[in-house]
């Protein structure tokens, strides 16, 4: 399931050029045991909900 | 003094302060070490001045269970040792190594880092290079951190030979085979050293040092000590098991929004590696990730595949790309092995050289825990990228099969040949003790990294010559 922050996060992937490159790389910081999404392999790629 | 058995024996030293066996990083350092401060030396070379087929031709052997190269092209026998073709990359080892690890307490070092730190400095001067920077903590809540290596060009033959035929305290003798030790019970009385046409001659003396790689000092203590109806070997001791490599392999491609430092060595590339709380809470050994950057074409190539297969996150990475902020690695894995006694040198019983010993037989397969190891460090270096939207990975489909490994060149082998002699606090766990006394004999030494209780992550040549460097120390004292 979608939340609103993912579907933001989503957006800041879609239009990267309006945002300077830091916001990706702090912008986004969920606590990693606590934020998890289903994870699953295509084609080698491991991927994640909202990835395709 | 350099001089060349094959020309006979004639006029050759036979008494010596120190006998010291292989002159490739171990051997060399403590050789050195003890000549430098007086002490005279014989050092042992089985091969010549330069590489030879008729030597290299006694480093065939069988390896049984996992692929591994041919163990004539593993190593190499003349001057300097394999460091005539080793990668060069030199680190310290981690506090962590020198640490009991859930799972094999009992193979861990009985000396702890700081023991070897006061020879760190002295090692990276014989490898040339500068100190390693410290590890940078790239994510705290992840536990992942940068680390670095420095770059050794230091061929130890090379480097000494010079040396070796200017001393007055070395003898280095080259075509000088060892094919046999002879003890009193307890204390070694003289090696048997034999050249290319089988002529033999006895070299006597006080403390006798068996350099010769991390596969032959198991080898010729096992041969000589079934010479000797195992006089010269504690029977209690694990002679020939634990032996131990760094399984390292390609296991895929990631797309990564990381920075990939150049180089002036090798091409870009990121090394990583987990804090010990993280290796303690996924319950792996060491290990390390590392990231080399493929070029702009290659890149391409995969931003184009992972649109296909995932258009949203493909374009998210390929408008990344356009800035250069998102890049293609190949990703490296590799790990350090837990000691097996199931893998072990043994000698062979259906095979000899031309000395007539047996040939080495190595027996070794990687296991269950090998494989969990590699799939813990790839899902949490892939929980972190996702977690931080660094970017995606693709794997080879092997790497979570159940198991199974490719066979391809020599994917998978660091040519890094640990264990077999190990070091331990008694002889019920391992052939030598703290200071590389061989348990059984009070003066028979080990060098080299056939003394690693654990393999740790480091690059193994470094430790080595602290290693011998700490020997030489003790030696001076004895």
């Amino acid at each position: 399931m979608y939340s609103r922050r993912k579907f933001l996060m989503g957006l800041l992937w879609v239009v990267p050029f309006v945002f300077a490159p830091t916001t990706f790389i702090s912008g986004f910081h969920n606590h990693p045991y606590t934020k998890r999404s289903e994870k699953f392999i295509k084609q080698g790629w491991v991927l994640q909900e909202g990835d395709a | 003094m350099l001089f060349d058995l094959n020309q006979g024996v004639a006029g050759l030293p036979k008494n010596a302060d120190f006998c010291i066996v292989g002159s490739g990083p171990a051997g060399m350092t403590v050789a050195i070490e003890l000549a430098r401060n007086g002490r005279s030396v014989i050092l042992l070379e089985g091969g010549g001045v330069n590489a030879s087929t008729e030597s290299q031709e006694l480093y065939k052997g069988e390896v049984i269970g996992d692929h591994y190269v041919d163990l004539d092209i593993a190593r190499l026998r003349y001057l300097g040792g394999t460091s005539g073709h080793w990668g060069g990359w030199t680190m310290p080892q981690t506090e962590l190594s020198f640490k009991k690890k859930p799972g094999f307490e009992d193979a861990h070092w009985p000396i702890e880092k700081k023991d070897l730190d006061p020879f760190l400095d002295k090692a990276l001067s014989i490898l040339e290079v500068s100190r390693p920077n410290s590890d940078v903590l790239l994510d705290r809540e992840f536990g992942i951190k940068e680390f670095s290596i420095s770059l050794s060009r230091v061929r130890f033959g090379l480097k000494f030979r010079d040396e070796l035929s200017s001393s007055k305290n070395i003898t280095c003798v080259t075509n000088a085979n060892l094919t046999g030790l002879k003890t009193n019970g307890q204390h070694v009385v003289s090696a048997t050293a034999t050249n290319f046409a089988g002529q033999s001659t006895s070299i006597k003396a006080k403390h006798f040092v068996l350099a010769l790689g991390g596969i032959e000092n198991s080898r010729m203590l096992l041969w000589c000590n079934h010479q000797l109806n195992g006089k010269l070997v504690d029977s209690h001791s694990p002679l020939g098991r634990y032996w131990m490599e760094h399984p390292g392999y390609k296991v895929g491609h990631a797309l990564v929004d990381l920075k990939i430092p150049k180089t002036d060595y090798y091409i870009p590339h990121l090394l990583l590696r987990y804090t010990e709380e993280v290796i303690k809470k996924l319950s792996i050994l060491e290990c390390d990730v590392v990231l080399e950057e493929i070029p702009a074409e290659d890149t391409k190539g995969l931003l184009r595949d992972l649109i296909c297969v995932a258009p949203r996150i493909g374009e998210w990475a390929a408008s990344l790309a356009g800035k250069n902020i998102v890049c293609g690695v190949s990703l490296i894995a590799s790990w350090e092995q837990e000691p097996l006694w199931s893998n072990h040198v043994k000698l062979s019983e259906t095979s000899r050289d031309r000395f007539g010993i047996p040939r080495v037989e190595l027996h070794w397969k990687k296991t269950d825990r090998d494989r969990t190891t590699l799939q813990k460090v790839l899902t949490h270096f892939n929980e972190y990228l996702m977690a931080r939207n660094r970017g995606r990975i693709k794997l080879e489909e092997w790497v979570f099969a159940k198991d199974g490994y490719p066979v391809r060149g020599d994917d998978g082998i660091s040519y890094h040949h640990m264990g077999g002699t190990r070091m331990a606090q008694s002889a019920e766990k391992g052939v030598v003790d703290s200071n590389c006394r061989v348990f059984g004999q009070d003066n028979l030494y080990i060098a080299g990294s056939s003394v690693f209780p654990n393999g740790g992550q480091a690059n193994p040549t470094l430790t080595i010559v602290q290693l011998s460097l700490r020997l030489a120390n003790h030696l001076r004292q004895a």
